[in-house]
């Protein structure tokens, strides 16, 4: 049975994102190669930054990362001891149902969830607020 | 891609089977792909990708296909889960915005060509009527003279085909699941990617033909 039972949904300000890789670095187990963990740049409304033309604002930089119990722990404590303001939504991997979220958003357990919900969700909260 | 994936975990590598050494790999945790048992009807297993930023890049083939409308053939067991604008296979170049290629589905109705060359010169050719939720196969080829014609063919039967002349595009990447920009993921794919098959040329007819019958094959649409 596979030890990967989380699926992480986690957004990094862009301005934090170099301090959210190195964190990246040293928790998951592609070393050097987990830089490029949070690389889904996204605009301040949230819609993908690379969906449009000539060079868009990157407000936010997202990852969706499947991570065995050990290293959703290790991968957010560590964010935080950084001070990186990662919002966050774990999913179960198998069925991707919300287990839990971070405070800001809010989420209700036990939902079927998707990478457009947890963006949705960080806009309800009144996220992104700067660039 | 020495330790063999199980299902629900990431994977990080496919081999290349066929000694080309054109290995698929990924080595970000976030952005590899899952393993799915009985993904397909023929109970093979797939790759789950998440629409996020997974994705895997082939060794060597990007490169070789830099040039001016360089002719390849791709085929590719899929079955995409929604019905937005998603990418299944990809050309790019890590410094550049401009140059790629994707072959994609649009909002879940067709799959259609997309190339960008060096000058931002860009072409489109829509394809055949893609179905959500069903395994299906797709062999689509590029650069074949006389025209410089593209091809997309559904199930072996669906086809739809047209000029697409680009000029130079100078890639270094060739991606499955994704396309990119720059090296950023664009229209991440949603669904399941089975076996796939690269040919560095526009193959005949016959052989797309055989190429289509033996991916259907391989995932029990009973070719």
């Amino acid at each position: 049975m596979s030890d990967y039972v989380w699926r992480l949904h986690v957004l990094v300000p862009v301005r934090q994102v170099s301090h959210a890789g190195e964190v990246a670095c040293k928790v998951l187990p592609g070393g050097e190669s987990e830089r490029a963990t949070f690389g889904v740049p996204l605009r301040a409304d949230l819609s993908s930054a690379w969906e449009a033309e000539g060079s868009p604002v990157v407000t936010y930089m997202g990852a969706s990362v499947l991570v065995t119990e050990r290293q959703r722990t290790e991968l957010l404590g560590a964010l935080q001891a950084a001070g990186v303001e990662a919002l966050w939504a774990v999913l179960r991997a198998d069925t991707e149902e919300t287990v839990a979220g971070a405070p800001a958003l809010a989420l209700e357990a036990g939902h079927p969830w998707n990478w457009e919900d947890t963006l949705a969700a960080v806009r309800a909260a009144g996220r992104p607020q700067e660039g | 891609m020495s330790i063999p994936a199980g299902p629900g975990d990431p994977v990080g590598g496919v081999p290349d089977l066929s000694g080309g050494g054109g290995h698929a790999t990924q080595g970000t945790t976030a952005l590899k792909p899952t393993l799915v048992a009985s993904a397909f009807p023929s109970g093979r297993s797939g790759l789950s990708f998440d629409g996020v930023d997974d994705r895997l890049l082939v060794a060597g083939v990007g490169a070789i296909l830099s040039g001016d409308d360089v002719p390849f053939t791709v085929g590719l067991v899929y079955r995409v889960t929604d019905s937005t604008y998603r990418a299944m296979q990809g050309l790019g170049n890590g410094a550049t915005a401009t140059p790629y290629t994707m072959l994609y589905s649009v909002s879940g109705t067709t799959l259609a060509h997309y190339r960008r060359d060096n000058g931002s010169v860009a072409t489109t050719l829509s394809g055949p009527a893609v179905t959500v939720n069903a395994t299906q196969v797709v062999v689509a080829s590029f650069g074949e003279m006389p025209g410089v014609t593209a091809r997309t063919i559904i199930n072996g039967t669906l086809e739809q085909s047209g000029a697409m002349d680009v000029g130079t595009m100078t890639v270094d990447r060739f991606i499955i699941g994704a396309a990119e920009r720059a090296g950023t993921v664009l229209y991440p794919f949603k669904g399941y990617i089975g076996a796939w098959a690269v040919y560095n040329r526009a193959l005949t007819a016959a052989e797309r033909t055989s190429l289509a019958r033996y991916l259907m094959a391989w995932a029990g649409l009973g070719a």
